[in-house]
């Protein structure tokens, strides 16, 4: 569902992606591992559409309407509504918008673009409210203000709280383990697995094995270098764990 | 001289044509024509006026503004109308100037007292005077005459134009049950026409009111201009909750003042929501006279291509142990400006006075410009003053995680925009439903 071919990326003139490939099929689960500063975000942000980030080479093909098309022609909102999520490394905090109101737009947005009908405040309350407790969250966290003042555990927690709501055909997780103690951990990758399914894929940015022990991926990448220099299975991100990346540079 | 002044003014004929229609006694016909000619001598102020720096008059002096038209049919305009008027208050309508009893529901309650103007003027003339009208009299002369002599020009203006608005009067430790709703409207008929309402208000000690301030026009294209003046006195112990919603097309030219005076341990909270208009200029002066009076003055204004809305407040600390609070927060798009010029005076017996302000902008535009000035004359040495101004953008990081989430750009910074104002909005609880999908569909839609 997902092909990138030969992916050049600049920030402010800086080449950081430089010649990315990797494709994903309906039902996987990726993950990818690498250095700090390697590329990783880039690579997610890229997917989503970000601004700052510039194309110079290559294409992501994405499928719509089991047809493959390049996501590059399509805006971020566009590419979302295609069911694209990213769960960002850093959420932003945004005052004054209300947490289930945004929800609200964002998964109406969806629907109006699917074609079916809206739902109205109510009825999302109580679908919003079953998926709050299906990720073991306080239900207080959907009437606070988006990512205002939430500890950054909270903060990805919200993130997949947003991939429940919205059930994306390819979800992106970019560090979500990171900050997440042992409990929140499984407790959100529980909630990942339960939204796995033959119909979408998974590709997980993170440095550490311990969240591919919940959540088992059918292949590991390393990124290095602007490139996936290496992928294997999970035993992968066992040996990375034990030797770091430095035998994989050289 | 004054005779060339006269032909150029935009008012002239006006005036004129106003005095001879009103049966009003001597000494209001005296002070009408007093107070057009203090207007004609000192002018229109110019951006050299220090209050009128920001903001050009020249519109006004583009056209001459007649008198606006009574509606013969005011019945036809029936389900434009009923849009603005809100069942959770007693409504009093006014069309180009002129009461609109079939769209009012309004009138003296126990503890309320309604009369318009123009009744109170017109019962000094006639002989049979009952002894209510006395007294209403008695209220209305001295404020009127006192407000003649203060040497505002629009207050000059719109002496000299006196007769549209109301006398209420809401008697000591009373509490009316609904809110009153002043709702002024401008129809296409009153194109290039002018309006003066005037309206006193004055609540007895420990009484209760809230009083809402409408003003809209019909018609895209209507330019009209008004000026609107509210006098209010507020007694010891007595509270009011205020809300000015000037909601006018984007032809319509308006300079409105509020003048409150607050007696000891009175309180108002007030909510001024500027989101129409070619050029709108509120003043609003606040006089806390009393220890222990508290006045929270809050604002939202909304500014789009080719719009300029000017608030000025002033607030007068003239006792010791008075609070006052300010936020207004401004939105602006298009090529449009805004002015916020704060004036807080502590006089020199005004110890432990607290004064805060606060005004904050959200530019959404390169071609938007703000004007944000704090004016603080402090006299007195035990104060706690503070004071700040902001001026931002949508940040892109902001905007990109919403999109990203598939929102659109529109409604991406829709939600942005209404969050900026719904902290401002919520402190008016009185309007907040009514106002904010207003907001939204206006300025969004
Ligand atoms: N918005 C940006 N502006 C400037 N430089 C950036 C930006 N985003 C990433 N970079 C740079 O690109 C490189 C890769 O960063 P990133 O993709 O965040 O790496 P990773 O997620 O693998 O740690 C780093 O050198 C980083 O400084
Ligand atoms: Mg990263």
């Amino acid at each position: 569902m997902l092909e990138i071919r030969d992916l050049k990326v600049e920030v402010d003139e800086k080449s950081i992606l430089k010649g990315l490939n990797l494709t994903v099929k309906e039902g996987e689960v990726h993950a990818i591992m690498g250095p700090n500063g390697s590329g990783k975000s880039t690579l997610s942000k890229v997917i989503a559409g970000h601004p700052d980030y510039t194309v110079t080479g290559g294409d992501v093909l994405f499928d719509i309407n089991f047809k493959p098309k390049s996501l590059l022609d399509l805006s971020p909102d566009e590419r979302a509504r295609e069911g694209i999520f990213l769960a960002y490394q850093y959420p932003v905090e945004v005052p004054g918008v209300n947490n289930a109101e945004f929800l609200r737009a964002a998964f109406n947005a969806a629907c109006r673009h699917q074609g079916v009908e809206e739902m109205d405040p109510l009825d999302f309350d109580g679908f919003l409210r079953e998926k709050v407790r299906f990720l073991g969250m306080n239900e207080k966290f959907i009437d606070r203000q988006l990512n205002v003042d939430f500890s950054g555990g909270e903060k990805k927690r919200n993130e997949i709280l947003q991939m429940a709501v919205l059930s994306p055909r390819l979800a992106i997780l970019d560090e979500t383990d990171s900050g997440l103690d042992v409990d929140s951990l499984r407790l959100v990758s529980e909630g990942v697995n339960k939204l796995r399914s033959e119909n979408n894929a998974i590709v997980l940015i993170t440095h550490y094995q311990r969240i591919l022990n919940y959540i088992v991926p059918d292949h590991v990448h390393v990124l290095a270098g602007g490139r996936i220099i290496k992928s294997g299975d999970k035993t992968l991100a066992l040996e990375i764990e034990e030797r770091g990346y430095d035998w994989l540079l050289n | 001289m004054q005779a060339s002044k006269e032909q150029t003014s935009p008012f002239a004929k006006a005036f004129g044509k106003w005095q001879s229609l009103r049966q009003t006694p001597a000494w209001v016909a005296e002070l009408q024509r007093k107070s057009f000619d203090a207007y004609l001598a000192a002018g229109l102020p110019t951006r050299k006026h220090e209050a009128w720096k920001y903001v050009s008059l020249r519109p006004l002096n583009e056209a001459e503004f007649g008198l606006a038209p009574v509606l013969l049919d005011v019945l036809g305009l029936k389900s434009e109308i009923t849009k603005f008027l809100r069942p959770e208050f007693h409504n009093l309508v006014f069309v180009n100037g002129h009461l609109a009893p079939e769209f009012s529901d309004a009138a003296s309650l126990p503890g309320l007292n309604l009369v318009p103007i123009a009744n109170v003027l017109e019962a000094d003339s006639t002989s049979d005077v009952d002894s209510d009208s006395k007294s209403e009299l008695a209220t209305l002369r001295p404020i009127i005459e006192r407000s003649a002599a203060y040497g505002d020009v629009f207050t000059q203006l719109n002496t000299a134009f006196i007769g549209t608005g109301a006398l209420i009067t809401v008697a000591a430790g009373c509490a009316p049950a609904k809110a009153l709703h002043l709702l002024h409207i401008n129809t296409p008929e009153s194109h290039l026409s002018h309006t003066a309402p005037r309206h006193l208000l004055k609540i007895g000690q420990g009484a209760e009111f809230a009083l809402i301030e409408t003003h809209v026009t019909l018609g895209k294209d209507t330019k009209v201009f008004t000026n609107s003046l509210l006098e209010v006195t507020i007694e010891p112990n007595a509270r009011l909750k205020y809300a000015r919603i000037d909601h006018q097309g984007t032809q319509a030219l308006h300079i409105g003042r509020g003048h409150v005076k607050l007696g000891k341990d009175a309180s108002l909270e007030s909510f001024c929501l500027s989101i129409g208009g070619k050029l709108s200029r509120h003043d609003l002066d606040v006089y806390l006279t009393g220890e222990g009076a508290e006045a929270e003055l809050n604002g939202l204004y909304l500014t789009k291509h080719g719009q300029t809305i000017d608030n000025h407040t002033s607030i007068h600390h003239q006792v010791p142990n008075a609070v006052s609070r300010q936020l207004y927060k401004g939105i602006l798009d298009g090529d449009s400006r805004a002015v916020f010029n704060g004036k807080v005076v502590v006089s020199r017996d005004a110890q432990s006075t607290s004064a805060q302000q606060m005004n904050r902008n959200l530019l959404l535009s390169n071609d938007a410009e703000i004007d944000t000035k704090p004016e603080l004359l402090i006299d007195a040495d035990d104060v706690k003053c503070a004071h700040g101004a902001s001026i931002g953008q949508l940040t892109e990081d902001q905007i990109f995680y919403l999109r990203s989430r598939g929102l659109d750009p529109e409604e991406s910074r829709r939600l942005l925009t209404m969050a900026f104002a719904d902290d401002v909005l919520f402190k008016a609880p009185l309007v907040r439903d009514w106002l904010r999908p207003l907001i939204v569909e206006e300025y969004f839609g």
